[in-house]
């Protein structure tokens, strides 16, 4: 299985946490928010379009809203592969990281 | 309420983004540009906004391109491969519009060339020529004259600040001798200011000081070749004869380039008009107008507003002149007529430099151009709309798939234009090939290189693009509105308005072409009545020399002499005017009985001996001229039946009755028939022919037995030269010369006649098509009848029916429009042919026999063919 780049597994993640609510605006705030730097809004619409031809995304449009004009938002929702390419993701990870703390900084 | 971005930008984004995406992602940016308004303020959310904007327009605009290029490639294979699929169509409709463009091209050179004569000079848009009115002195029909008097030109500058230059020049034929070498040419005579108004090119010489000097002269490059061939002409010495017989030498001080074509004057030479003979006198004379005034107004000063100070000079100058104290109702009127509207608005004008040309003739051919157009354009609507059948699942299929209506009529026009386009290019191929050819019979300089002017290339891509969508529209519009099910699902029929619709343009087309045929029939008929009815005068086997030396006049009587030895010359007589065109009229009359008031414009020819019998002119009452009765102490005259009406004598009282022309006393001797003096666009005037044996004439006139011509010229040239040994010989046919009146009515004519023509072709191929496709539609029905034992004729018959309906109608319709046009047209003739109903027959035999054979063509073929090879095919 292909690995998640760094900015892919933050966008998945996003999407998961914010759930109901995850469209391009709120997870450019998240990801600003969490990783306390601007995100532009065109370097997350790539990752997600990538993502969501992957497989790993599913998007759907939502009904219109006042506030924005009348206009629809694209709501993203994780997809099973999605799930398990985050999971992956984490595995890899830990097992990267297994060890190196205590080496590296001591014990914890 | 959240803060709105800048509504154009909105707007040019929504534009810009893709048809599916743009729904979220403008949602997204709205909210986004919220948010950076209210954390980093409105003028940096501006610019983020505008920045997407910029940032989707280069994808857009790619994307859009690729696919309409796409699709065109498409429609383009599409196009080309229903060109190649039906061959003889695409002939028909590419032939067709390809003579339909030549023509059109051709016209439009024609039009652009009669529009821009004298443009050519620098202040041509604020240059006039004063022209004048003599209230009540008519002659040749109009009392309008293009001739000022000659200090009119340096008195309007003088008087009117709004004047920055003022020049007139007079025009003459004099003689020229260089060395051993003499001509008689035509050329001008300027004042100072000429050179300032009419910019020539100049080779040598310059142009502001070259004609200062009363004893200069500048040549034309032609002339110069003439008279030096290649040497360096310049300070070159040339004697100039004036008609009077004044001779002044004169030396070359520049050479100009021939003046263009579209020049409404021509001229061999300039010379400066101080020598011109009565020049002295006529620097003051207000009454006596024979000089053509141009001024050139300052830039911005109006010239309606200028012209209403013209009168007030009319009385102020003119007025003062003996002439015009006495008769202050004759006082002139004038008027300015602007240097670029000369050509076309001066036949009402006496005296013009040259034959001006006719605005109706540009508005003639601009009509035909258009209707040969149209016609071609017709053929394609008629044959694609025609052939919508075969092509009606290719837009079932297409709409199905998901093409909209806009783009099958792009679709559809895109064929036409790219038709018209190859017609284009034909026509162009056409026009090289065909121009010298039109040249010469629109007698106009039609080419400028146009290959190499960009305006060409760009007016004819418009053209053709016009000719596209307009042939292109209806098929269009008529085939991209089927409906996908009815096509796809049976076999749908022709429609019945769809053929109504072909079969009322192929009437349009029939019709326009029946008139043209009508009215060509009527020209021709008309100018061959021109050329060969009876003017009263025997012009055949006329001959005239123009001389105009005095020595040879001196001694006419031993001249004549020798000349009647010659053994092909017949008779001899002397004219002051030319015989087939006495055009020298005066009021300076006076008559037996007649009273204070009376007044006669009457037209005056001094002729000599022999003049009535050599032309065969008919005495109806009296005697013709006799040298035995010939007294030198008084002058005969004959006059004509309209002189003797006009005074309101009758033939046998005037004969005997005293007469004198500019106080020539005399007696009337007799009465002539009413012969055309001039062309027969004038109606036959007042006139007195006068006997001058003894003084200067202008044309000595022999009358040969046609017998070994070229012998006889001969010796009649050593015969004149042994007389007049310095005067150049030039000798003309009377015949030839009377025809020449009508070179340019011939011209036209024949133009019109090749125009017609082409129509009734274009409108045939048309035809031919058209049928072409019926028949083929109908070759199982023809097949089946066949079977059942219908015969070639009742065949042949079913197919031509429907067609012939169409052109007699066409023809019927016709007939009062023709009759009507023609009837306009012959008005302007005071001799005209009567509209002859056998006319219209053979214009009717003429069209329906060509349709018949058009159609047939293709029917007969159908109707012989073998039904078995007809009806087994599928």
């Amino acid at each position: 299985m292909k690995l998640l780049t760094r900015a892919e597994e933050y966008i998945l993640l996003a999407v998961f946490k914010l759930d109901e609510n995850a469209y391009s605006i709120p997870i450019q705030e998240k990801l600003s928010e969490l990783t306390e730097k601007e995100w532009s809004l065109g370097g997350i619409y790539m990752p997600l379009e990538r993502l969501e031809k992957r497989g790993y995304l599913s998007s759907s449009l939502s009904e219109s809203t006042p506030e924005r004009g009348g206009r629809h938002k694209r709501i993203y929702a994780l997809t099973r592969d999605g799930k398990t390419a985050l999971r992956h993701a984490y595995e890899v990870q830990q097992s990267m990281w297994s060890g190196v703390p205590q080496l590296m900084f001591g014990a914890s | 309420m959240l803060p709105h971005p800048p509504k154009l930008a909105e707007k040019l984004l929504t534009r810009l983004q893709y048809d599916d995406v743009w729904k979220t992602t403008l949602g997204d940016f709205e909210e986004y540009y919220a948010y950076l308004v209210s954390n980093k303020g409105k003028k940096e959310a501006d610019a983020w906004y505008w920045r997407q904007v910029l940032r989707y327009a280069p994808s857009k605009i790619t994307h859009k391109f690729y696919w309409s290029i796409a699709m065109f490639k498409n429609y383009l294979k599409i196009a080309f491969r229903n060109l190649n699929k039906q061959k003889s169509y695409s002939f028909v409709n590419i032939v067709g519009l390809t003579i339909g463009l030549a023509c059109f091209l051709i016209i439009g050179f024609f039009i652009q060339f009669e529009l821009n004569y004298d443009s050519f000079h620098t202040h041509s848009d604020r240059t006039y020529r004063v022209i004048e009115q003599q209230p009540q002195n008519t002659y040749l029909g109009s009392n309008w004259y293009a001739v000022t008097a000659t200090p009119m030109a340096a008195t309007m500058k003088e008087d009117y600040p709004e004047v920055e230059f003022a020049a007139y020049f007079t025009s003459s034929r004099t003689v020229l001798r260089a060395d051993e070498k003499s001509m008689i040419e035509w050329g001008i005579a300027v004042d100072e200011e000429f050179s300032k108004i009419f910019t020539y090119t100049w080779y040598m010489g310059n142009s502001e000081t070259a004609l200062t000097d009363p004893y200069s002269i500048v040549l034309t490059q032609s002339m110069v070749e003439k008279l030096f061939g290649t040497e360096n002409p310049m300070g070159k010495t040339i004697r100039q004869e004036y008609p009077n017989g004044r001779e002044v030498e004169k030396t070359v001080t520049g050479v100009v380039a021939d003046p263009p074509k579209n020049s409404h004057f021509g001229f061999n030479y300039i010379v400066n008009d101080q020598t011109t003979p009565y020049y002295e006198y006529n620097l003051n004379e207000w009454g006596n107008s024979n000089v053509y005034t141009f001024i050139t107004l300052r830039e911005g000063v109006s010239a309606a507003e200028f012209s209403e100070k013209l009168p007030g000079f009319a009385s102020r100058y003119t007025g003062s002149s003996e002439f015009y104290s006495e008769t202050p109702n004759a006082l002139p009127n004038y008027s300015l007529q602007s240097l670029e509207d000369i050509h076309l608005s001066s036949s009402h004008l006496n005296f013009n430099p040259s034959t001006p040309g006719d605005i109706k003739n540009v508005y003639m051919f601009a009509v035909i151009a258009i209707i040969i157009l149209l016609i071609a354009c017709v053929n394609y609507m008629n044959l694609s709309t025609a052939r919508s059948l075969t092509r009606a699942k290719e837009v079932g299929v297409r709409k199905v798939i998901g093409a909209y209506q806009s783009n099958l009529v792009m679709q559809f026009l895109s064929e036409a234009v790219l038709i018209s386009l190859l017609g284009i290019f034909g026509a162009i191929v056409l026009v090289i090939f065909s121009a010298p050819v039109f040249e010469t019979l629109f007698n106009r300089k039609l080419t400028t290189q146009f290959f190499f002017e960009w305006e060409f290339w760009i007016t004819s891509l418009a053209l053709s693009l016009v000719v596209g969508i307009i042939a292109g529209s209806y098929p269009a519009f008529y085939m991209s509105k089927l409906k996908p099910v009815l096509i796809l699902k049976s076999h749908i029929k022709g429609g019945k308005k769809n053929s109504i619709i072909r079969n009322l343009l192929v009437v349009g087309q029939f019709s326009i072409t029946a008139v043209l045929l009508v009215s060509s029939i009527v020209v021709f008929l008309q100018l061959n009545f021109l050329r060969t009815t009876d003017t009263g005068l025997n012009r055949e086997q006329v001959i005239t020399i123009p001389n105009r030396d005095s020595e040879l006049w001196d001694q006419f009587e031993t001249l004549q002499a020798e000349l009647l030895k010659i053994p092909g010359i017949e008779q001899v007589s002397s004219s002051q005017f030319d015989p087939i065109f006495m055009s020298s009229q005066t009021r300076g009359t006076e008559w037996e009985g007649m009273q204070e008031e009376d007044e006669l414009g009457i037209y005056v020819s001094p002729v000599g001996f022999d003049f009535i019998e050599m032309l065969d002119i008919q005495i109806v009452e009296g005697r013709s001229f006799s040298a035995d009765l010939f007294k030198e102490t008084e002058r005969d005259y004959l006059l004509n039946e309209a002189a003797i009406r006009e005074i309101g004598w009758t033939k046998e009282e005037a004969v005997g009755k005293s007469f004198s022309v500019w106080g020539n006393q005399g007696a009337v001797v007799g009465i002539v028939d009413n012969f055309n003096f001039q062309s027969l666009d004038q109606s036959i005037a007042p006139l007195a022919i006068m006997l001058t044996p003894q003084s200067n004439q202008r044309y000595v006139l022999l009358k040969s037995n046609g017998v070994d011509i070229q012998t006889t010229l001969a010796s009649v040239e050593e015969a004149i030269k042994k007389f007049s040994p310095g005067y150049p010989f030039s000798y003309s046919f009377l015949e030839e010369r009377y025809l020449s009146l009508y070179n340019d009515e011939q011209r036209l004519g024949s133009l019109f006649n090749y125009f017609s023509l082409l129509a009734l072709f274009i409108a045939c191929m048309g035809l031919f098509g058209l049928a072409t496709y019926i028949s083929e539609q109908r070759t199982k029905e023809i097949g089946i009848r066949k079977v059942l034992g219908a015969n070639v004729m009742q065949i042949l018959a079913l197919l031509n029916k429907d067609f012939l309906k169409l052109v007699g109608i066409s023809f019927l319709i016709s007939i009062p429009v023709s009759w009507y046009i023609s009837g306009i047209w012959l008005e302007d003739f005071a001799y005209r042919i009567e509209l002859n109903p056998l006319i219209f027959v053979v214009a009717g035999l003429i069209v329906f026999g060509i349709a018949l054979f058009t159609v047939s063509f293709n029917s007969i073929k159908t109707a012989l063919a073998n039904p078995v090879d007809s009806i087994k095919s599928e």
